[in-house]
């Protein structure tokens, strides 16, 4: 089209000429690590998820800010070391995926290309394909993870076969056909985290400093785990209905009685 | 919690301190050590971010919590981290109002986030401490690096702002914001060089917890608790007010302010008192009739103080004042250091204000003398050390210099070649001042092997165990893998004042050879100075093996020549590939710092304390890895004239672009310091598609492929962080005329017959990961172990597999039928992300690769960083991956039409935590990046470039 467009001496070609190449539709991606989309770049993401525009965001998650050397993140999980968490971090990591799929409209993967390719490329497109916003969350291993990364691929293999990291997407089109929108990638978990974190530093190191505190906190990571994916499993077996893991939560959050804070009952607003 | 308040509140709280001086009066440290190690006896709380280069100094204050050290007052300070220094901001803003002595630690965009509630923290008069690792801001790149454009940009929020020049400064005038904030009620930003102040090692005299707790007066702890918010005693603050108020209520500070000078030259003289080491507002050193004077302000101040000590004994009559106390400013304390003499200063600003009239010192100082009986001096400005440029006593005399001229450049850079305005100085660069009673060392080492490790391990076993004075800077390029590193170090008998690299070594050592190989390391040995290199062959063939210049180098010089297989000594001492031990043994032999016997016996004692826990068969091993490295460290043989066949490698390819040959391989080359104005884009742009010219060559061993296993599955492409193994199917004829060793099979796949399917290594750009091997499901059923990719040395393999992957790139694209959205089908599109500077193993790349590969040709990518600039939307920001960013996206269809992205010069760097960046590169924000079309591959200036980037004026 631009050789044929570039003959004509026409105005209206010339002008076409100039605009040709944004005949193509680009495809707009945003990339960041787990230290923007989980901290500090929060509040924009969130503000992303919300806009309704065709946009896809891929968050690499090494768990730790690695840029500035592996200082904790709310990414970073539970009983794990990292800097500013010298003494291990005490909570859960935030489920990211859950709070983008909470606006219904926004189509949310998780993925770990060492565990199951097939599912990362399909995640890709889809997410390409969705008219809104997509959230892809990739599994990134990392050095601060502090083991050997020519075993990378095998801990990936891992995190997913013992519930770390469940594999998932959330496909609002799903919803139109019927369908759950949510489809869980990954099958039960077959063995303890435990199995996963005793391969990397930052889960054994804490072992060696405070083997007590280590185990409690290891057993309430392995708790929120199953706790975790049984609530995915739960979110898969919806019917379409069930569109937003709000539904989840329960009869308490899901009660539209509950007043919202800023409006004091029974008195006019200022 | 009542009866510790009282406790606080009466000021008798006096517990036995846990957090001792490290060790001795004297100690080897780096400044952010020694700024957290004041902090952390004298608070409560630190809401901290992590942003390079501040971050060590969360880092010891959150390590020292977790293992429950106590502060001055017997407490375990709280660390919080927050989820931005936004948050750090408001947390302590928060904390301040309820009574916690509180500070923190950052830089750069991580200081601007902090600004709101600094003028919040200020403005209520909270006494409050933010030290400040002072670093560039991101404007047309990213730098990490140290200069003054953060902290001047908070010179209006109502700190006071202290700079110290040096590791000791910082120590020392960490406890005088602490001190002084708490007497005078306004909050302290104390700040100090970024990396060549924060992360200079230095031996120190450290202050004891008797004097620390002396500069803390009980009274002002007292009136500050009795401040905090609380029901008990109800207040109201943070209020909005009307015009009728609001100015007369602002005004209602001044006193305070009024009063800080004063204060901290109290502190000063307390100071003094107790340790001898006296400081004013403003420092004077120099000709006490001095004529010529510089005003400056941070570690630059060191170097122009010893150069003009250095030129005043050749006669000159120059001086130097330092700038210590900028907010609240001093005026009558400025005149009162500068010499009734003076005839004409130069400001030196480390920053930049484009469109300003001058910088910031130097409107401070144009003021000061304007109104002062002595506008008559003749004043000059002018801008050093940006992005931690070097700032060297060149420099300094060539600044001198122009205050001598007739006409003077009013407004003038040094440091740089501005071959566009022609505003840089020009200075002698053989200019050097450097004692003979000074030792310098400059060791070239691979990230990660434990030469730096080493260094800091000597300065201190020098530093500490003898009486001479130690210095230790670290140089790390911007590579995640396969890093350099320089170790420059200097010991001598007086403190060493000398805030610059090496530039005339005695000693060179390089640990990594193939470095000599590919760049200069002689540059810096000086006539006469001891080489040392670790080389895995026989002493007798060392010399051989030595290309042409460096050969040339080492008989021009004069150099003594010494050559170790350290590798070999670790190994058969039982210590693998750590060959720390063996060449700091060879550096205590030979470097001449101590007399051998001592230094010999000195790491010796330091093994045994080091691994006296381990038991003594540790410390035996490592003794007699110290006898075996001195057995097998033997002088080489220099003849008389150069003797070696092979010149060095080019640095890059003889077929590379134009730009790539001019302005990339000089940096590549570590020459980037001359490249001059003229050779960069006034916007920060880079060409595309340049990381295919860095050949690395870092791998030990590549994945070699056997056709006759592989299933053809791809998965190897996919995982492969680097790009560095890539797949084809191709018509069978398009691939006559291979090289002889270029290995295919057919491809199988039913319905595209007639064609042929390779995998092939780039084996100068893999790392050796192992990944491709790892996954690799293809087995030899005979011999499980045995997969369709083996890993095998890549030194055989170097120039047939080039010569095989050059012919592979030049395959035809793989048919439509094959690119289908699969495992498969993705991985026979081409990468445009490839190359990266990435670990080896990255686990994030393989994602982004996989992104180009999908949608490579209608691709826009925005990475972010977690700095987020205030007024920024979040999604223009730099990739916050690890690796040197280096995005390529695809424009066309076809492999030759394609363009890289590349924002790699300033980016990220070190494989060591303490030096890595947050936020890898510049940003790319929608307004800055023109869209991408095969226009932006084009040289990014239309400016004519000189003939030579290299000449420097």
């Amino acid at each position: 089209m631009k050789t044929l467009l570039a003959g004509i001496a026409d105005e209206k070609a010339k002008s076409l000429l100039s605009l040709a190449d944004y005949l193509v539709k680009k495809s707009v991606w945003i990339l960041g690590g787990d230290g923007w989309a989980y901290d500090i770049g929060f509040g924009g993401l969130d503000h992303v998820f919300a806009s309704g525009r065709k946009i896809n965001i891929l968050v690499l998650d090494t768990e730790v800010y690695s840029n500035t050397g592996g200082q904790c993140s709310k990414s970073t999980p539970m009983g794990a070391i990292a800097k500013f968490a010298a003494g291990g971090k005490e909570t859960n990591k935030k489920d990211l995926g859950m709070i983008a799929a909470s606006y219904g409209n926004v189509y949310v993967a998780k993925v770990a290309f060492g565990a199951k390719d097939s599912q990362t490329i399909q995640a890709f497109v889809e997410a390409e394909k969705h008219p809104g916003v997509s959230l892809i969350i990739a599994y990134s291993h990392c050095i601060a993870h502090g083991y050997n990364l020519a075993n990378g691929l095998d801990q990936q293999k891992l995190a997913v076969d013992t519930g770390y990291w469940p594999l998932f997407r959330y496909d609002p089109a799903r919803i139109a056909k019927g369908q759950a929108p949510f489809v869980l990638d990954s099958a039960a978990p077959k063995q303890p985290i435990s199995a996963y974190m005793a391969n990397e530093m930052r889960f054994q190191s804490l072992v060696k400093m405070n083997p007590e505190h280590a185990a409690a906190l290891g057993k309430r990571a392995q708790a929120a785990a199953e706790e975790r994916f049984t609530g995915y499993q739960h979110l898969a077996a919806a019917g379409a209905k069930a569109v937003t893991p709000a539904t989840l939560a329960g009869p308490a959050s899901a009660s539209p009685a509950a007043p919202a804070k800023e409006t004091p009952p029974a008195k006019p607003s200022a | 919690m009542g009866n510790e308040r009282d406790a606080y509140a009466n000021g008798t709280r006096y517990v036995n301190l846990v957090i001792k001086p490290l060790s001795s009066e004297k100690s080897t440290l780096d400044a952010n050590e020694a700024v957290a190690n004041v902090a952390y006896r004298v608070c409560e709380l630190f809401a901290i971010y992590p942003i390079t280069p501040s971050s060590p100094m969360g880092e010891w204050v959150d390590e020292w919590s977790a293992k429950k050290k106590k502060n001055l007052w017997g407490h375990i300070p709280e660390v919080i981290e927050m989820q931005s220094e936004g948050g750090a901001a408001g947390a302590l803003h928060g904390a301040l109002q309820a009574g916690a002595l509180s500070a923190s630690f950052t830089a750069s965009q991580g200081l601007l986030l902090m600004i709101p509630n600094l003028y919040k923290i200020a403005g209520e008069l909270h006494p409050f401490v933010l030290h400040v690792t002072a670093r560039a801001l991101a404007s047309h790149a990213l730098s990490i690096f140290g200069d003054h454009s953060d902290v001047m940009a908070c010179r209006q929020t109502g700190v006071a702002m202290l700079c110290s020049n040096s590791v000791q400064e910082a120590h020392d005038f960490a406890i005088i914001s602490h001190s002084v904030t708490l007497k005078s009620r306004v909050p302290f930003m104390h700040y100090f060089d970024g990396f060549r102040t924060s992360h200079e090692v230095q031996k120190i005299s450290i202050l004891s917890d008797d004097d620390v707790r002396s500069m803390i007066d009980m009274d002002a702890v007292k009136a500050f608790r009795e401040n905090a918010l609380t029901p008990d005693r109800p207040s109201i603050r943070g209020t909005a007010q009307n015009p009728d108020v609001f100015f007369q209520a602002r005004e209602a500070c001044n006193p305070f302010y009024d009063a800080v000078p004063a204060a901290v030259q109290e502190a000063f003289d307390d100071l003094a008192a107790r340790t001898g080491r006296q400081y004013k507002l403003f420092d004077y050193e120099g000709a006490p009739d001095a004529e010529r004077v510089i005003v400056i302000m941070g570690s630059g101040a060191e170097t122009v103080s010893e150069t003009a000590a250095f030129l005043n004994a050749t006669g000159e009559k120059t001086g130097v004042v330092t700038i210590r106390l900028l907010r609240p400013f001093d005026p009558v304390a400025m005149l009162a250091a500068l010499p009734k003499t003076v005839k004409s200063i130069a400001v030196l600003d480390r920053t930049k204000e484009p469109g300003a009239l001058a910088e910031p010192l130097f409107q401070d100082i144009a003021t000061a003398l304007y109104e002062s009986d002595r506008a008559g001096i003749r004043l000059i400005g002018g801008r050093y050390g940006l992005g931690s440029k070097e700032f060297t006593p060149a420099m300094v005399k060539a600044v001198f210099d122009e205050l001598k001229s007739a006409s003077p450049k009013k407004r003038f850079t040094v440091g740089i070649n501005d071959d566009v305005t022609k505003l840089s100085l020009n200075y002698d660069e053989t200019f050097d001042i450097e004692t003979a009673d000074t030792r310098r060392a400059m060791f070239f080492g691979l990230g990660a092997d434990g030469t730096v490790g080493a260094n800091k391990n000597s300065i201190k076993i020098i530093g500490e165990g003898t009486d001479l004075y130690a210095q230790g800077y670290f140089v790390y390029d911007s590579k995640k893998s396969g890093a350099m590193t320089v170790s420059h170090l200097r010991f001598g008998p007086k403190p060493i004042r000398s805030p610059y690299l090496i530039n005339q070594a005695s000693f060179v050592a390089v640990h990594h050879f193939p470095f000599m190989e590919r760049i200069e390391v002689l540059a810096q040995a000086a006539v006469g100075a001891t080489l040392l290199i670790n080389l895995n062959v026989p002493a007798d063939q060392v010399w051989d093996r030595l290309p042409r210049e460096v050969q040339a180098r080492i008989i021009e010089k004069k150099l003594k020549l010494f050559a170790i297989d350290a590798y070999s000594v670790a190994h058969a001492a039982g210590m693998g590939g750590q060959i720390n031990t063996v060449m700091q043994t060879c550096f205590f032999a030979l470097s001449g710092v101590l007399p051998r016997d001592e230094a010999i016996e000195a790491i010796k004692y330091a093994i045994k304390k080091t691994y006296g826990r381990k038991g003594d068969a540790v410390v035996a091993k490592n003794h007699a890895a110290v006898d075996a490295s001195l057995a097998a460290l033997h002088e080489i043989k220099i003849t008389a004239t150069v003797t070696a066949k092979e010149n060095r490698e080019p640095v890059v390819a003889a077929v590379a672009p134009d730009y790539v040959k001019r302005i990339t391989a000089v940096m590549m080359a570590g020459d980037g310091d001359r490249l001059p104005v003229s050779a960069f884009a006034p916007n920060g742009s880079f060409p595309v598609s340049t990381t295919q010219w860095e050949k690395r060559n870092i791998a030990l061993e590549i994945p070699v492929w056997d056709a006759t296993l592989c299933i053809q599955c791809n998965k190897c492409v996919l995982v492969c962080p680097h790009a560095a193994i890539r797949c084809a199917a191709y018509p069978t004829a398009a691939g006559e005329g291979a090289p002889e060793t270029f290995k295919k099979t057919d491809l199988k796949v039913k319905d595209v017959p007639g064609h042929s399917f390779t995998i092939q290594v780039a084996p100068e750009d893999c790392t050796g990961c192992t990944l491709c091997q790892k996954v690799c499901p293809a087995k030899d059923k005979t011999d499980l172990k045995r997969k369709a990719l083996m890993m095998a040395p890549q030194p055989p393999l170097r120039a047939t597999e080039r010569a095989n992957y050059e012919f592979f790139l030049k395959l035809p694209p793989a048919p439509a039928a094959l690119l289908q959205d699969t495992v498969k089908g993705t991985q026979f599109r081409a990468p445009l992300f490839e190359y990266s500077g990435a670990c080896t193993g990255c686990g994030e790349t393989p994602y982004v690769k996989l992104l180009t590969q999908l949608y490579g040709d209608r691709l826009l990518v925005w990475p972010t960083p977690p700095a987020v600039p205030p007024s920024t939307a979040v999604i223009c920001q730099p990739l916050r991956t690890r690796q040197r960013l280096k995005v390529e996206v695809r424009l066309g269809p076809t492999r030759s039409s394609k363009t890289t992205l590349n924002t790699a010069s300033a980016s990220a760097l070190a494989s060591t935590s303490s030096l890595s960046s947050r936020g890898a590169s510049s940003a790319n924000s929608p307004t800055s990046s023109q869209p991408l079309s095969s226009k932006a591959s084009a040289p990014p200036t239309s400016r004519p470039t000189p003939a030579s980037p290299l000449s420097v004026v």
